[in-house]
């Protein structure tokens, strides 16, 4: 290949322009740092969410409406259950997330990057569904007795609100599940192209 | 290993070019992004120095984190991935009557495929192939071949001026 050594003289020289005076690296240390803590406090925020949901349940249970009765009971724990479990899920994604160092070589890069995007489709999909289930089920499982003490039209206001909430929510996994997988097609072409010779 | 802002700064004065030229070829000729691209890649390389562990040159190390953040930033902004290149093509494609060789060779670049663009960078930059398969994580003989394909490719765009 001949031309070849003339082309990487054109690189190398084309380089020569590319020089530039002023680093410029306090700034980017700063950005670095900052980047760093944003990084951490988006993974955190939505445990801190999740948490501060969690709590603020486990409060409204013990102070503002301390149910009863045994299916009450089972509701309570449903809910609490998914959502601790859900917190949970969000943990492990966060260490996994962590454990991304950038100066890996390019084919683990893309093995971890596709790991963790399946894990990600996991925690919007099935686990979503699945704790969102068990935190409706608990739900209907407290109204027995929560009926017993608001009015019955608060009742029928709570259960329509309750499909708009639920359509809602439809919509959010399915656009994150939808986002996660064409994400992960993209780190499998990557991958699939990597091992071609 | 022990690091210093002194040495991040050897780092950055040392291979910010060799990493912009990455960049711009990678971003087909987007300055814009090319700049945000190699500031977002020194940034991670004063994340990871502490962590440096000298068992690898600096500019290999420097090269992984390149290509890696240069997979990612794509698949951030999707807008970069799948439209700008095509709006890039056309206007290399205006351009080419008047551009130099080095344009040339650029637009070229940007005519392979993602992996094979930022392979055959790293081949015009001098690695071997065993620097380039510690970059990349494949083995070397593997390389060779596909190195082989990428430059008659390569060649082949611009031979018969395919932009």
């Amino acid at each position: 290949m001949e031309n070849f050594d003339t082309y990487k003289n054109q690189w190398q020289s084309g380089r020569k322009q590319l020089v530039e005076k002023g680093s410029g690296i306090e700034e980017i240390i700063q950005l670095a740092q900052k980047k760093k803590r944003e990084s951490i406090m988006s993974h955190y925020g939505t445990i801190i969410v999740l948490s501060i949901t969690f709590i603020g349940l486990v409060l409204f249970f013990k102070y503002i409406a301390p149910f009863n009765e045994l299916l009450s009971h089972i509701g309570m724990l449903f809910m609490l259950g998914g959502l601790l479990v859900r917190i949970l899920a969000e943990v492990f994604s966060l260490m996994k997330g962590f454990s991304l160092p950038p100066d890996m070589t390019t084919e683990q890069h893309i093995r971890k990057m596709m790991e963790f995007h399946h894990l990600r489709k996991k925690i919007h999909g099935v686990f979503t569904i699945i704790i969102l289930v068990l935190y409706v089920i608990g739900f209907y499982l407290l109204t027995p007795e929560f009926s017993l003490h608001i009015e019955q039209k608060w009742m029928i206001l709570m259960h329509i609100s309750f499909v708009f909430v639920a359509v809602g929510l439809y919509f959010l996994i399915r656009k994150s599940i939808k986002d996660e997988l064409a994400t992960l097609k993209e780190w499998s072409e990557l991958q699939t192209d990597l091992h071609q010779s | 290993m022990n690091f210093t802002p002194q040495t991040f700064e050897a780092l950055h004065l040392q291979f910010k070019p060799m990493v912009k030229q990455v960049c711009l070829g990678y971003v087909k000729g987007d300055e814009e992004a090319a700049n945000d691209l190699t500031q977002e890649i020194f940034m991670n390389v004063w994340n990871a120095l502490a962590g440096f562990e000298g068992r690898s040159s600096y500019k290999t190390w420097v090269y992984r984190i390149t290509v890696n953040t240069c997979l990612s930033y794509l698949r951030k902004n999707k807008k970069l991935l799948y439209t700008s290149l095509d709006t890039e093509h056309s206007e290399m494609n205006a351009d080419t009557s008047e551009a130099d060789e080095y344009d040339l060779l650029f637009a070229a670049i940007g005519q392979l495929k993602e992996m094979d663009r930022l392979i055959i960078m790293m081949v015009l930059d001098d690695l071997s192939y065993d620097e380039i398969g510690e970059v990349i994580g494949i083995n070397p003989t593997n390389l060779r071949v596909r190195i082989h394909r990428i430059k008659t490719r390569l060649k082949e765009i611009i031979e018969n001026g395919k932009f």
